[in-house]
């Protein structure tokens, strides 16, 4: 359990890290977008386009060096990304949820919707999702073939959107 | 004024009667009951996925519709947190706590009808409050002006993260901070200078926010909802045979007490039902007869967290109309919901389109009269859909989280911006990041922005002009208020626990 934490403190670390990384890239791209309007007089200091990204990223990388602070004195340290906590976040079997479910609207996304019309690829792409989550029977084929021409009825018929091919 | 708005009201009413409307209703009433009950789906992500629907009708149609849904929802979520011990939605975490024991006992339609009739009452005296306070927080948001306006938008996200996040508030406020990063980018107000926009002419406009939500909400839900296998075993209904006005008028006193609290939590900006259904629920605790007796199954359990995360709908839509700023993330996306339709909730709302706000009273009404009606005809298929494995439903939810961030501007960047969130929303929530503040601040960034840079370029760059006005120095105090709370805590209690 203690060790869990500190896996978790330490998530905390490199999230923080994460977003102070972010903000120094808003900060330069803030000053980068303003300095040469202020210098050709289109704007001044006070209204310049980057003023609130800059406050925005500052604080944030306050609070986030304060997070780091409290964190590391929980305990949390960088050493225990090989943890075998860390490893069963990556591999355990959440994290094969996460993968299956991006993997799948990816593959219903890019693979389906550009080749086949939309009730074809939202039927596939359901039967694939119940199937990889060892769901199947002659009802999920049913719900499947149902949801897919409902949806193509109502997006498509009633509200006329062009339902993507 | 208020006899023009009673007048405005009644009429509405009338209209919202026809058979189109109130099929409308009813239909949205079913659906945020259903939506409401299956645990992972939340109001938030029911808003979502039914705003893109809601471009083919007119406006008043999709406000019924969208209100509709989140009464409906607020009660739904009361159904399996009595007969599975799942809460719903995140409102009815604290409904479990006497509502399942109660359902042991064989109580469960008992104690479904209070939740039902409670969640009505509760939406009823929202509502009053609604009515009554719109006009004249709307009077006084007239005088804003751009300092206030910084001020309201910084309160909005200070506050949320605040309370969101009451252990250690500075995740609340760094949720608040992305929210107003995310919502910086886009062509800005002042020189129409693009931001972070990475060339992509998507991104002009800035986040299609409808699309976020879904992402945002959808995807952890689908995957929490796939993780966690469990049996799902609902107990059996009982016999419904309390004498539901009789128990009404004996607890009325604490019923419009719980009420009240539900109201004032959901005015507060992003906070929202959740935490009013857990105050309402220790304020029980702490003041009725039977408090010593919770958790045991008693009935004023389930009745003080359900009149609260109702009665918080008409808190939260409250400062969402008259202010722009929305009191709970449902809330914030019913607030991007009506910009689409082209209404701009805010200060100048009761002056530009002054039917609005009627319109939306009796909306609420005719939602509070349909929970009940329709809460009853559904609760015993409720049982029956709670049955349905999470894969199969998962499957339906994924499908319509991606048609419906496809058809906000028929795009696949959208459903690219769904899937991003979807990333970030499933990273905040396995850090413990409330979802709240980061809403909030992307409905908010921009007011904060535009009216920070306006307020200097009027001042001619003195800061002087943010707090020599009474109404800033109002909103001040209100935010160090909320500030004071969370510090006083963290001085008393000596470790420091993320």
């Amino acid at each position: 359990m203690e060790t869990d934490r500190k896996a978790w403190y330490m998530c905390h670390i490199l999230f923080s890290i994460a977003l102070i990384m972010v903000s120094i890239y808003i900060i330069i791209d803030s000053l980068k977008m303003s300095i040469p309007l202020i210098e050709k007089g289109q704007a001044t200091i006070l209204d310049m386009p980057g003023l609130s990204p800059m406050i925005c990223s500052l604080l944030l990388i306050i609070l986030s060096l304060v997070v780091i602070v409290s964190a590391w004195r929980s305990g949390g340290t960088l050493k225990h990304l090989a943890s075998p906590e860390v490893r069963k976040a990556l591999i355990g079997r959440e994290a094969i949820v996460v993968y299956k479910v991006f993997a799948l609207l990816l593959l219903y996304v890019y693979l389906l919707w550009p080749f086949l019309p939309y009730w074809a690829s939202t039927f596939l792409f359901m039967v694939v999702f119940m199937l990889s989550f060892r769901v199947f029977s002659w009802k999920t084929i049913l719900i499947s073939i149902s949801t897919a021409l409902l949806l193509m009825v109502i997006f498509g018929n009633l509200f006329g959107i062009n339902l993507p091919k | 004024m208020f006899w023009d708005q009673f007048v405005h009201f009644g009429s509405y009413f009338l209209q919202l009667m026809s058979p189109t409307n109130l099929g409308l209703q009813v239909l949205g009433t079913a659906l945020g009951i259903i939506i409401g009950t299956l645990p992972g789906l939340n109001a938030t992500l029911g808003i979502a996925l039914l705003t893109p629907v809601t471009f083919a009708v007119p406006t008043q149609n999709a406000i019924a519709l969208l209100m509709a849904l989140y009464i409906g929802v607020m009660f739904g979520g009361s159904i399996s947190a009595i007969l599975i011990n799942i809460p719903g939605t995140g409102s009815a975490v604290a409904t479990l706590f006497d509502g399942y024991p109660l359902a042991k006992k064989g109580l469960a339609a008992n104690a479904i009808m209070i939740s039902r009739w409670t969640s009505a009452v509760g939406t009823f005296y929202g509502l009053l409050a609604f009515l009554l306070l719109a006009p004249l927080l709307g009077m006084i948001a007239v005088n804003f002006a751009s300092p206030e306006y910084f001020w309201l938008g910084i309160m909005g996200v200070f506050v949320c993260g605040s309370f969101s996040s009451p252990e250690m508030p500075v995740r609340g406020w760094i949720g608040g901070l992305i929210g107003m990063l995310i919502a910086f980018v886009g062509i800005e107000d002042i020189q129409a200078v693009p931001r972070f926009t990475f060339g992509r002419p998507e991104l002009f406009s800035g986040v299609e926010l409808i699309s976020a939500m879904m992402g945002f909400f959808g995807i952890p839900a689908i995957i929490s909802a796939l993780s966690t296998r469990q049996e799902v075993y609902a107990e059996n209904l009982g016999k419904q045979d309390i004498p539901i006005w009789r128990y009404l008028r004996k607890e009325n006193y604490h019923i419009f007490r719980w009420s009240m609290i539900g109201v004032w939590i959901g005015a507060l900006p992003g906070v929202g039902e959740n935490v009013a259904a857990f105050l309402a629920y220790a304020d029980a605790k702490k003041h009725h007869p039977d408090g010593p007796k919770f958790g045991t199954g008693v009935y004023a359990g389930v009745a003080a967290p359900e009149t609260a995360n109702n009665s918080a709908i008409g808190g939260a839509v409250l400062p969402m109309l008259t202010l722009g700023v929305p009191g709970s993330p449902p809330a914030a996306v019913l607030m991007g919901a009506l910009m689409l339709h082209g209404l701009r909730p805010g200060p100048l709302l009761p002056t530009e389109r002054p039917e609005i706000i009627p319109q939306i009273g009796a909306t609420i009404l005719v939602g509070t009269i349909l929970t009940v009606i329709v809460g009853a005809i559904l609760t015993k298929p409720m049982v029956k859909i709670l049955k349905i494995r999470q894969e199969i439903l998962m499957a339906i939810v994924a499908v319509l989280v991606v048609i419906g961030s496809y058809s906000m501007k028929t795009s696949i960047f959208d459903v690219q911006v769904m899937l991003l969130f979807g990333v970030i929303g499933y990273c905040c929530d396995k850090l413990g990041y409330n979802a709240a503040p980061i809403v909030i601040g992307i409905i908010l960034g921009s007011l904060v922005d535009f009216n920070l840079r306006r307020t200097l370029i009027i001042n001619a760059g003195s800061i002087v002009g943010f707090f020599n006005r009474p109404l800033s120095v109002a909103l001040i105090c209100l935010i160090l208020l909320s500030a004071a709370g969370p510090v006083l805590k963290k001085i008393r209690k000596p470790k420091v626990e993320l």
